[in-house]
């Protein structure tokens, strides 16, 4: 069965950029992008998953500050996504904190690299179901 | 007994010549370099003190003399001698007058008929002593009220139960404009803004309270103009008549406060700043250079023109983002600092 991505990013150029680059790489990854954080849970309570899509997300959203957006991933159960933040941030502190996160399966600095997508695209294939 | 050597030059108020050689002999006994000057009555003794008081270490009276005697005579020697130390001979008969003159300025006072080297020595030594002493200790009490009054600090002293002010220095009245007699007539609530009244009550209470050492405390303190000054008070315990009272010295830190304020402003502003490189303006960089490594992946065949623009589109964008990354950096440490 096809994968699933969502990507969630306040910068809606960003996600054209990312859903060519994982495209190109994968092309039978199958995308969704939000550009507010509220949507992207709201997406994801809402429906119905054989496998739990993979999450890519930009580390300050507009609407989800910071930290929140995980979270809120965090407290639900139901959501055992593999997560994926970037941010176009420099700051030093962040990926040491993202460990925190037991669904944070990595920590990338913008801009993603074709290497860095490979990357990313291997661990969502070969995540196993759970 | 070895001979005192010091040199002393005493006056003797005698109009008896028979008491006056008796006397010098005896304390010529002691003492190695004796002078003695001899006034027979009143009039003599007054214009040898006024041609030259400082002369003479102790002044022997008599208590009667043909041109005075008594109560009145005590009084006019000692005021004329001023620091001088004025010991009062007198007779068994006035020995009740011996010790009233005490009060009237004497120094001393011997009995004639008791007299002898040793007692006259021994007087003459004890009061010249005695005389440096107070006059020591008038040199030290002055020490210390100039050390309140000529402190550049303003100090306040105030009643613990009443809060009235009981003393200011001179820096107090320069400072909050208020005379020392307008000073004396308000305490300390006067010296707040009437909503910080609540402030100064619990803030004496705790300091009292504790056994307040390095307390210190800043506050609000009007001027006699209306004008609000930030003050540092440290305060300490004193007694005066055997009243708790508090004694603060204020440093005005006005200035130093609104300096700080500056300071933290313009740290605010920075820390904004370095915010803003660090995440905002490195978001459309980011964009940029992901548009570039997509244009490098494209599969079309771009022309060689085209892939060596978007080369150094890339190197541009690489460049200013090294840029970014060092201000980021620099301004972490700030970040951590503070």
């Amino acid at each position: 069965m096809n994968k699933e991505l969502i990507i969630i990013d306040d910068d809606d150029i960003l996600l054209v950029i990312l859903e060519k680059m994982f495209g190109k790489i994968n092309p039978n990854l199958k995308i969704s992008t939000f550009i507010k954080g509220s949507d992207a849970l709201t997406f994801l309570k809402n429906s119905e998953f054989n496998h739990p899509p993979a999450l890519l997300v930009d580390l300050h959203l507009k609407d989800l500050k910071d930290w929140d957006f995980l979270d809120k991933l965090e407290t639900d159960d139901r959501f055992r996504s593999k997560v994926f933040i970037i941010t176009s941030s420099v700051n030093s502190e962040n990926p040491s904190k993202s460990k925190r996160y037991k669904n944070v399966a990595g920590f990338f600095e913008k801009p993603l690299t074709f290497d860095v997508i490979q990357r990313i695209n291997q661990l969502i294939v070969e995540s196993n179901p759970n | 007994m070895k001979k005192d050597e010091k040199p002393y030059h005493i006056l003797v108020i005698e109009d008896n010549l028979g008491d006056f050689v008796i006397l010098e002999e005896y304390l010529s006994e002691s003492i190695l370099n004796l002078e003695a000057t001899h006034a027979e009555n009143f009039k003599e003794a007054v214009e040898l003190l006024e041609k030259d008081q400082q002369l003479y270490d102790l002044v022997f009276l008599d208590l009667s003399l043909p041109d005075k005697s008594g109560e009145e005579l005590v009084k006019e020697i000692t005021k004329r001698a001023e620091e001088i130390p004025v010991v009062v001979l007198t007779g068994f008969a006035d020995l009740e007058f011996g010790s009233r003159s005490l009060a009237l300025g004497a120094s001393d006072y011997l009995v004639k008929d008791d007299l002898s080297p040793a007692v006259l020595y021994k007087s003459l030594i004890y009061n010249i002593q005695r005389v440096n002493f107070i006059s020591e200790l008038k040199d030290s009490k002055k020490k210390y009220a100039d050390l309140f009054q000529l402190n550049p600090s303003p100090i306040l002293v105030y009643d613990f139960e009443t809060l009235k002010i009981l003393d200011v220095n001179e820096a107090s009245v320069q400072k909050y404009g208020y005379s020392r007699e307008e000073f004396l007539n308000m305490d300390l609530k006067d010296l707040r803004p009437k909503e910080d009244e609540a402030i100064l009550i619990s803030a004496v209470e705790e300091f009292w309270k504790k056994n307040g050492k390095n307390y210190k405390k800043i506050s609000r303190h009007l001027k006699k103009n209306g004008e609000l000054m930030d003050v540092e008070r440290s305060p300490a315990k004193i007694k005066i008549n055997n009243k708790d009272a508090g004694m603060v010295l204020i440093n005005d830190i006005t200035e130093n406060l609104k300096y700080i304020h500056k300071i933290e402003e313009q740290n605010q502003t920075f820390k904004e700043i370095a915010w803003i490189q660090s995440h905002v303006v490195r978001a459309p960089l980011a964009r940029l250079m992901g548009l570039v490594n997509l244009l490098e992946g494209s599969e079309e065949n771009l022309s060689e023109d085209n892939k060596k623009l978007i080369e150094y589109i890339k190197l541009s964008s690489e460049e200013l983002d090294a840029i970014i990354r060092d201000i980021s950096k620099k301004s972490e440490g700030i970040y951590n600092e503070s």
